[in-house]
């Protein structure tokens, strides 16, 4: 019972431990925060992946695609593991607009079915009430989009609802004329909607050779734009109709006359290709693993190129395998991350551990007394872990705290730093100089009256009000002043301009939080183990002796 | 104080006059390298105490009169003897057996008070009781022991300074509140070692004669002094020197 009250008098009443606690809160919050921003920049990046993927993708391992695809997507979409799947082409070309030509991927898709699969749907970045709220665009005005046109509607049927022609839907910034302002926001005026678009690409022949008939093309309106989170995707894919491509590259089912090699005579019958795509994107059922999935989706893909043994098996890919290059790339930089958390232990360790040792030597007196009164040896070793468990306990909640406060409130903090930081650090300028200034010559007018302290603290005071009072009224008259302050002395730490993702990650995990605060209290029992062995062999006479 | 002596301060069992010798010191021997150079403080030194006895142990600076009072209460181990309380060899109990003789069967009163800083006189008489208990045991002993330790304070003349620091307090006051924490476990002997020693003569006079109604009230008693004074008061008064122990008789 001795050791509790003893700890909760010490930590209330000393102050180095209390500095152990800040040094062990200033620890679990640096991780905190910076596993929490690791962490949720991977989770972004893994849901962009994700969101354009499917779960499983069943993909040719040639451009021309695998025939029969829909009795595979049929006996795919069978299997209990499956609850949806659509056909895909996808294909090299270019995409021409408003006389700017470059190079794209071009994907056919179904997109309601597409949408059931992957988060096309959400992906789409324009609604004409979208539009009309968030921009303050007249409904009839020059930028307006066609009265009365649904974009959200058109893009999901992908079909112009007033034109008669295919539509698209373009990347955000396959569009040369976007720009992300420094919100990191898009602004409707400059987009490509109801703009015309002209797709070239290439069809091939079922053995991969450019096709006789030269490169196709394909006037289109663009119906919407959309923006997965990846740039790499946003900068370089376009959706078309799955129908109009798969016609476009010659991949749909075609009859031809049969003739005879020799005497060059009409046969009887007719000879068919059938339609080819170029990949099936696969969603699991839920109460699946993604490895289950997987399985079940490749066992079905053997069966079915033991029934066509002329059809290249395609390849089953996850979409984290798909996108492995990348997430691996931060998975890496979280690891990195783990790594600083090992060495900020081992830091928190030491500093607790020197904070204890001195504790130690300031009650080695207090230890010969406890002894003397009966405390045994592993009674005093339990009081200093048992202390060490408290400080790490109050510094890992303190630090927990710190952290979700500043996690929760890095998007503001941030705008602060890159908005306010000029004339709030001119102000305390103003009022650091003011104070300094006032200190100085107050403590020389007062040296000879033998007051130096309480004048200089006077006029210090005086002249940081003064300092501040200055300050207010220059910034609060000269708002470019106070503009270019703000523009010159400012930390951006996330530039929406440099990076895809407009805000800062600001969720922090519960199990990340919790291991992190573990670890920090282990750190700091860990920190507290050698002093308190050293307490508790200390000979109790030698310390009731101790000056 | 005198008049509030109808309250006891010690233990029923103290007060009870008991033929049995409490504590025998045998053979105890003890030297320290100091410098390096070998110091035998205690050679060969054997006495007996018994229940009730008030006994005064004499000597210079330095004689080894401290390392004596230690030894008897398992702060310390000898080179060689034994001290037997209740007819067990102390150094030879089991595992944390002599911190627990410690807590229950001996008092402790240092010169210098020692009393804990961070904690209240009420705290520092408390402690020893909260050490004996567990923390689920110390629920059921809390009452009680912080009605005895009120008590103990009150008797000492401190009942209005139960929540003062040692900081508050004076000298006097914390060798009394020292005292307090000496007696709450309700010990068999207690070890006063120079309680004296720091405090002006009128401070000193208050101290003796709560250690002498202790004494009456059949507390056994061991101090530590070098004035002949003070040790006049005692049953018996013991000579250390050279290490060895004489007894002269009480006056």
């Amino acid at each position: 019972m001795y050791k509790l009250t003893l700890i909760l008098k010490y930590l209330r009443r000393k102050l180095g431990p209390m500095f152990a606690a800040l040094a062990v809160m200033l620890c679990t919050a640096m991780v905190i925060i910076v596993i929490s921003v690791m962490g949720g920049f991977l989770d972004l990046l893994q849901t962009s992946a994700k969101q354009l993927t499917g779960d499983v993708s069943v993909i040719a391992r040639s451009l021309t695609g695998f025939a029969y695809y829909e009795e595979l997507a049929d006996q795919i979409e069978a299997l209990p593991e499956v609850t949806a799947v659509s056909p895909v082409i996808g294909t090299f070309g270019m995409i021409n607009l408003d006389g700017q030509t470059i190079g794209v991927n071009i994907m056919g898709i179904e997109p309601t079915d597409f949408s059931k699969i992957v988060r096309y749907e959400n992906t789409l970045m324009w609604s004409a009430e979208d539009i009309y709220d968030r921009y303050g665009i007249e409904p009839n005005g020059s930028n307006a989009p066609t009265p009365g046109v649904d974009l959200h509607a058109q893009a999901m049927t992908l079909k112009p609802a007033a034109i008669d022609m295919p539509g698209v839907v373009i990347g955000v910034e396959v569009n040369p004329y976007h720009y992300r302002d420094e919100q990191g926001q898009y602004d409707f005026s400059n987009s490509a909607v109801q703009h015309e678009a002209a797709l070239t690409v290439l069809p091939l022949t079922e053995r991969g050779a450019p096709a006789e008939i030269g490169p196709s093309y394909l006037k289109a309106a663009v119906l919407n734009e959309f923006k997965s989170g990846l740039y790499d995707i946003d900068k370089s894919q376009v959706f078309v109709r799955f129908d109009v491509l798969q016609k476009l590259l010659g991949m749909d089912r075609r009859e031809s006359k049969v003739f005879d090699p020799e005497t060059g005579k009409e046969l009887p019958g007719v000879s068919v290709r059938p339609a080819r795509a170029s990949e099936i994107v696969v969603k699991g059922a839920e109460g699946y693993t993604l490895d289950q999935v997987k399985t079940a989706v490749q066992e079905t893909v053997t069966r079915f190129a033991e029934a066509h043994p002329n059809v290249v098996p395609p390849a089953v890919r996850t979409w984290e395998q798909r996108h492995a290059q990348f997430i691996n790339a931060v998975k890496n930089e979280k690891g990195m991350v783990t790594f600083l958390f090992i060495i900020i232990s081992i830091v928190a360790v030491v500093m607790v551990a020197t904070t204890f040792y001195m504790t130690v030597l300031e009650k080695t007196r207090d230890i010969g007394v406890l002894r003397a009164v009966g405390a045994s040896q592993a009674g005093i070793m339990g009081l200093f872990l048992g202390y060490g468990l408290a400080v790490g306990v109050v510094g890992s909640f303190l630090g927990l705290a710190l952290a979700v406060s500043v996690v929760w409130h890095l998007n503001e903090i941030q705008y602060w730093l890159a908005n306010h930081l000029g004339v709030s650090a001119h102000y305390a300028w103003c009022a650091g100089g003011g104070a300094l200034i006032g200190a100085v010559v107050g403590g020389a007018i007062g040296y000879p009256k033998r007051k130096t302290l309480r004048f200089a603290l006077m006029a210090a005071l005086v002249l940081s009000i003064l300092g501040l009072i200055g300050a207010w009224i220059i910034l609060d008259q000269i708002d470019d002043l106070a503009y270019k302050l703000n523009h010159t002395i400012s930390f951006k730490m996330w530039d929406p301009q440099t990076y895809f993702f407009d805000r800062i990650p600001d969720k922090v995990k519960f199990y990340d939080a919790l291991f992190i605060g573990l670890g920090a209290i282990l750190s700091s029992v860990i920190g507290a183990l050698i002093p308190a062995i050293f307490a508790a062999r200390l000979d109790p006479v030698e310390a009731l002796r101790y000056e | 104080m005198n008049e509030r002596a109808s309250t006891t301060l010690v233990a029923p069992h103290a007060q009870t006059p008991d033929p049995k010798p409490l504590i025998t010191v045998t053979d105890l021997h003890k030297h320290y390298h100091i410098g390096g150079q070998e110091l035998h403080v205690l050679r060969g030194v054997d006495a007996t105490i018994w229940n009730g006895q008030w006994v005064a142990v004499l000597g210079s600076s330095g004689s080894g009169k401290s390392t004596l009072l230690h030894l008897i209460g398992g702060l310390d181990r000898p080179d060689q003897g034994s001290v037997s309380f209740d007819g067990r060899d102390i150094f030879n109990l089991p595992g944390a057996a002599i911190d627990r003789y410690r807590n229950r069967h001996v008092g402790f009163v240092f010169q210098s008070y020692h009393l804990l800083p961070e904690l209240t006189a009420l705290e520092n008489v408390l402690i020893g009781a909260m050490i004996r208990s567990s923390i689920l045991g110390w629920s059921a002993r809390r009452g009680e022991a912080k009605r005895r330790a009120v008590e103990l304070l009150d008797r000492v003349g401190l009942g209005d300074r139960l929540n003062h620091r040692p900081s508050k307090l004076s000298g006097g006051e914390r060798q009394r509140v020292a005292i307090a924490r000496a007696l709450v476990n309700q010990p068999d002997v207690l070890l006063a070692d120079e309680p004296t020693g720091n405090l002006d003569e009128k401070t000193g006079q208050q101290i003796m004669a709560l250690i002498a109604e202790l004494h009456q009230q059949g507390q056994t008693i061991v101090m530590v002094t070098h004035d002949q004074q003070i040790a006049a008061a005692a049953d018996r008064r013991l000579w250390l020197h050279d290490g060895e122990l004489t007894e002269s008789l009480a006056s």
